[in-house]
């Protein structure tokens, strides 16, 4: 190139500069954020408060009384609330999507701003690594918390209903537990960034984000039995597996010592044998499979990212 | 001449080419537009203005070419730092304050100068109001004083005076006027109200289907060419299109009109001479495309380094 022979180092503009700039063109994120949070974890108070005082009137009522019933009605319904409140967390990375990934680029290049920006003295990757990190910042933060919120409002269903819906591997608990869902907060921003890049204009790109992010959480649900290897019990009795497992498949080992699962036993008497297999994850594959999907998710956000970079060099403004 | 030579130009192509949705827009541009001056860049709408201007500003990458700005490749941070651009649509950020974007301006560029910015701002645009309550002629306004802050070496403005009333055009124009002579900074501002531009600029680019017609200083185009005006039953007006020089004839009932080149033989019979408008000038070579474009000064004429092997591309 030419140009190395003049003007030896270019004033470019400081880090500071471009971070105060980001951040007052996205100051509607942080009371976002903060309204999000705020909502999230006064759901969890208000769900964990039925549980709780579902769970005292249930156990102090005489059994068979009126009160009694409307007790276990209660908790119940609290017990409901709660996988009401789970299944909204599971909606947050749609959301995050659609309303911050798809609009972050979509809009700049629909009202012409990206030819403000790119003119100031900054490169165009800088300027997308400071799109990209304030509200990466901001959506970590957000889905941190409510991975917490959710945290806090198994432990009270745990300690108040006896239903087995609150295992760590139950789809609606897995998904907002642990690092999962920070993870996939991420890479539906980084989607949606991309979405946004390549559609070019808000609204379809928010339409198109949301359904790629939904189809996406199906594949990943889909896929996550097979990110680790399955352990197998094999023996007499079954039903004995210890901690918080996984059930994958069970069913009884034939005499020629085929696997036939419980549910394809048509033949009158074709599961009766003693001998039974089980095929799980144990307790302790659930941190590494919380790792495993996080890290893909994180490599697929990754990926999102690079594209966009490439778009945004490939492409004519 | 010789002060072209010296230093790099302003802004320089070599057969450039751009595309823009599969569409070549420039094909094989090659100009200079000289240093410290204003140059009006004219032509009809479509004619390549935006498309120029914004590869100009390292916006649009040249499929085939090269542009310079000063010797440096306008998509690289020496580029960057040396220009500004406010494009067609004046894009702004509708939310946030007049302060808030001026402010945004001190934050992105290391030379900002505050009191540029405030000059081209004027004194009747509130500071604390959004950009999205604004008016298009002071939306206009805040864009140019982000431009003007940058003080950069070349100003690339794309219809800066597009939706201006009068007494904001005067002061746009001064505005710039005073900074090109202060600062020597070097502007090249598109309009396709000729007239606007008439008196401001004394540097002339015409760019008509992609490619360039006229070149050069405003007051050199004017006196390379005559206007010719004789009675069309003493001049034999149907044979006078084909000869050289003649950039375009017009006949209408018993006057027949020439636009001639300075250098083009006059053709016979009794004809009145005279100095066109620039108006008239423009108008007739955007109106007869088959004629040879006017150049001053061809590129890669003068420059020593024109051996160079970015148009090779």
């Amino acid at each position: 190139m030419s140009t190395q022979t003049l003007a030896p180092s270019a004033p470019v503009a400081s880090r500071s500069g471009l971070l105060r700039t980001v951040t007052r063109r996205r100051r509607t994120l942080f009371p976002a954020a903060a309204l999000v949070l705020f909502a999230v974890f006064a759901w969890a108070a208000a769900n964990r408060a039925a549980l709780f005082g579902a769970r005292e009137r249930s156990d102090a009522c005489t059994p068979l009384r009126p009160a009694c019933d409307a007790a276990f009605v209660d908790l119940m319904d609290a017990d409901a609330a709660v996988q009401y409140f789970q299944y909204a967390l599971m909606l947050l990375p749609l959301l995050v999507g659609a309303f911050v990934g798809a609009p972050l680029i979509a809009q700049e290049l629909e009202r012409g701003t990206h030819r403000l920006m790119l003119t100031q003295s900054l490169s165009p990757t800088r300027w997308l690594t400071a799109q990209f990190a304030l509200p990466a910042a901001v959506v970590t933060t957000t889905a941190a918390g409510c991975s917490l919120a959710a945290a806090w409002v198994r432990a009270a269903a745990r300690q108040t209903t006896a239903q087995n819906a609150w295992g760590r591997w139950e789809p609606s608990v897995y998904s907002t537990f642990g690092i999962v869902p920070v993870a996939s907060a991420l890479l539906a921003l980084a989607i949606g960034i991309l979405v946004g890049t390549l559609v070019r204009r808000t609204l379809p790109a928010m339409g198109i984000t949301l359904v790629v992010c939904a189809g996406l959480g199906a594949l990943v649900t889909w896929v996550r039995p097979h990110l680790l290897p399955l352990r197998t019990w094999v023996g007499h009795g079954g039903y004995q597996l210890k901690g918080e497992v996984w059930m994958l498949r069970d069913g009884v080992v034939r005499k020629d010592g085929t696997w036939l699962p419980y549910d394809q036993c048509h033949a009158p008497g074709g599961c009766r044998t003693g001998t039974v297999f089980e095929e799980y994850h144990s307790a302790d594959q659930f941190w590494p499979m919380q790792g495993v999907e996080s890290a893909l998710l994180l490599a697929c956000a990754a990926a999102a990212v690079a594209a966009t970079y490439a778009v945004l060099r490939r492409r004519a403004f | 001449m010789s002060d072209r030579a010296e230093g790099a130009a302003a802004v320089r192509a070599d057969g450039l080419d751009v595309r823009r949705g599969g569409k070549t827009v420039l094909r094989g541009v090659c100009l200079e537009l000289p240093a410290g001056r204003v140059c009006a860049l004219v032509g009809p709408n479509g004619g390549g203005k935006t498309t120029f201007l914004e590869t100009a500003a390292g916006l649009l990458r040249p499929h085939k070419g090269t542009v310079r700005l000063l010797g440096a490749d306008p998509d690289s941070d020496s580029g960057r730092a040396r220009l500004a651009f406010v494009g067609q649509d004046k894009p702004l950020y509708p939310r946030l304050t007049v302060a808030d974007t001026l402010r945004m301006g001190r934050d992105l560029n290391p030379g900002w100068r505050p009191d540029l910015a405030a000059r081209m701002l004027g004194e009747r645009i509130p500071e604390q109001a959004r950009i999205g309550s604004l008016s298009g002629g002071q939306r206009t306004r805040v864009a140019l004083a982000l431009a003007m802050g940058k003080a950069a070496d070349v100003l690339l403005l794309d219809e800066p005076l597009a939706d201006l009333d009068p007494l904001s055009r005067h002061h746009v124009t001064s505005v710039l006027m005073s900074d090109a002579a202060e600062r020597g900074t070097s502007i090249v501002m598109s309009s396709h109200v000729l007239a606007e531009l008439e008196g401001v600029a004394d540097e002339l680019l015409l760019l008509d289907n992609g490619g360039v017609r006229m070149s050069g200083p405003v007051d050199e185009a004017l006196a390379d060419h005559r206007l010719l005006t004789g009675s069309t039953a003493e001049t034999a007006p149907q044979d006078v299109p084909a000869l050289p020089g003649v950039v375009e004839a017009r006949t209408r009932g018993r006057r027949t009109t020439l636009l001639v080149r300075g250098d083009g033989t006059l053709p016979g019979g009794p004809w009145q001479s005279e100095e066109p408008s620039l108006e008239t000038l423009l108008m007739s070579y955007l109106r007869s495309p088959e004629s040879p474009p006017w150049i001053a000064c061809h590129p890669g004429e003068t420059v020593p380094e024109a051996t160079h092997t970015g148009a090779a591309a």
